[in-house]
């Protein structure tokens, strides 16, 4: 009976371990991709300081030369939002998501949209001036009609 | 509370309709595009479903021993330029709200950090009550604090009043200040607190209450706040056992993030002046909660909270307030088993002021879409 607990143990911690493993490499394999934020090739001199970007995306208002930004989420990669997520509004997927809810249900307006259809975020993206997202740099330079504002992450911690 | 138009207590023909009604404007506003010559919409709607055990039938009114209710809170808000409006309609079967029109508020943002309202709101009075409003789902404890409980079910503040709200936020190098300040027809006492309606108020009920918060956000830690407030109101009773209150409200509150600990806590002091067959008598009381919500992981979230009233044998008013919880300590668990949909479960132990009971309480909250 011991036996059979010890080796379950084991086998548990066997595939915890395989696990870890697995999300180390996979982590590890993303480290080389930088996380960009990009607009519309209409606002060729936008800037926003990483304050700004993070309001941004908590719902908060920000308007450039009389432009108001409007943020929108690549939801189309699970690693990249999750770095988005880490890095930009250090906050875990449903803490962020139910503070957006929150702000519109005290203040109205509306809530940040989520696009997980790459074609459809594209499309928004170079079609709306002020509209200001973030995607993989490698992504960002084959795109036309988009450009990077800043980098948001640079890949790994060198 | 709000609207209230099933206190009948029998589902009329009146109260179906309005229920007919509220579903075919939800499934109108479900088809409503995003953006339409200039007109942004937005929808959600927070169903809840709650189940409660005490050990005891309470003696207090409107409190049973089984609770078994569902409900709804529904909200929209529209945007035409620098206008804004906002409604939150709240729909439940068995409890003691019925249907009510909880919020309505016409907006106007003349700039992003200046909103000017005109309707019905909910009082800046603390923390609590205009970060969750009537959404079940996005607080972690099923129960709100007593104090800041909504009038119907027993609350012993103001919570929503008609009239003018203005709040305003200043951004400062490292931190923001945001304002809030009301101005407009606070309650009136009959066996309860009841909030003035928009479209209905009992004669003579309508007396003036401001209240003013002041809160401070680091930036780069937007979660974390912390605040103080001050409200005045003059509450009429009407068909009651006095003739008026006057209620002066202090307080401070935080709500702060430690690396693995949430930390939400106010405390409030209250003055209350009872005129009863002409004759004034004064008194005031400390009320604190304190809860504390330390995040297993991403689905399961433990919490505890410890509510308590300091002096409360010596307030006037509290001797009417039979509904009102002086003490309670809590623990539950929630757990968010999808992004949307939450499971939680609350076990407490309720002080009222000549009976106690404990409670078991079972709540499915979830916001679409």
């Amino acid at each position: 009976m011991e036996r059979s607990i010890s080796m379950m143990r084991r086998s548990i911690l066997s595939f915890f371990s395989v696990l870890l493993l697995c999300n180390i490499v996979g982590i590890a394999s993303a480290t080389d991709k930088k996380v960009v934020l990009v607009t519309s090739a209409h606002m060729e001199n936008l800037s926003l300081n990483r304050l700004e970007v993070r309001q941004l995306f908590l719902g908060g208002n920000v308007t450039k030369n009389g432009t108001r930004i409007v943020p929108i989420i690549n939801d189309s990669d699970p690693l990249l939002y999750e770095i988005f997520l880490q890095k930009i509004v250090f906050m875990s997927a449903r803490t962020y998501e139910r503070r957006l809810i929150s702000r519109v249900l005290h203040k109205g307006s509306q809530r940040i949209q989520f696009s997980s259809n790459l074609a459809s975020f594209e499309n928004s993206l170079i079609t709306n001036p002020g509209w200001v997202s973030f995607m993989w740099e490698s992504h960002a330079r084959t795109l036309p009609g988009v450009i990077v504002i800043e980098e948001l992450w640079p890949g790994s911690a060198k | 509370m709000g609207t209230d138009i099933s206190n009948s207590g029998v589902l009329g023909m009146r109260t179906v309709r309005l229920w007919l009604v509220a579903v075919l404007l939800v499934c109108n506003l479900m088809t409503i595009p995003l953006s339409y010559a200039g007109l942004t919409t937005e929808f959600l709607a927070f169903p809840t479903v709650t189940g409660a055990h005490r050990s005891q039938a309470p003696v207090v009114h409107g409190v049973d021993r089984e609770d078994f209710i569902p409900a709804v809170d529904l909200f929209f808000t529209a945007d035409y330029e620098e206008f804004r409006v906002l409604a939150e309609l709240f729909l439940e079967v068995n409890g003691a709200h019925g249907v009510h029109l909880e919020r309505f508020q016409v907006g106007w943002l003349p700039e992003p950090d200046l909103a000017v309202w005109l309707g019905r709101f909910h009082n800046p009075i603390g923390f609590w009550n205009t970060a969750y409003h009537h959404g079940s789902y996005l607080q972690t404890s099923i129960s709100r604090p007593s104090i800041v409980e909504f009038e119907h079910d027993g609350g012993i503040l103001p919570i929503h009043v008609s009239g003018l709200f203005v709040e305003k936020t200043v951004n400062t190098a490292g931190s923001s200040w945001q304002y809030a300040f009301s101005l407009g027809a606070g309650p009136y006492f009959k066996k309860h607190l009841e909030a003035v309606e928009l479209f209905r108020s009992e004669e003579n009920s309508v007396k003036l209450l401001s209240s003013l918060r002041l809160s401070w956000h680091p930036v780069g830690a937007e979660n974390n706040q912390l605040g103080l407030f001050i409200g005045s109101a003059a509450i009429p009773g009407v068909a009651s056992k006095f003739e008026e209150l006057k209620q002066l409200v202090r307080g401070v509150y935080a709500d702060w993030n430690f690396q693995s600990v949430r930390m939400t806590s106010a405390l409030y002091s209250i003055n209350s002046d009872v005129k009863q067959s002409g004759i004034r008598t004064e008194g005031s009381f400390i009320n604190n909660y304190l809860q504390l919500e330390a995040p297993l992981n991403a689905d399961w979230t433990p919490y505890g909270r410890l509510e308590r009233s300091f002096g409360d044998q010596d307030d006037p008013f509290l001797n009417y307030a039979d509904a009102f919880i002086r003490d309670r300590s809590l623990i539950g668990v929630r757990y968010d088993f999808t992004h949307n949909q939450t499971l939680k479960l609350e076990l407490s132990r309720v002080d009222f002021s000549s009976s106690n009971y404990n409670q078991v309480t079972l709540q499915w909250s979830a916001v679409f879409p």
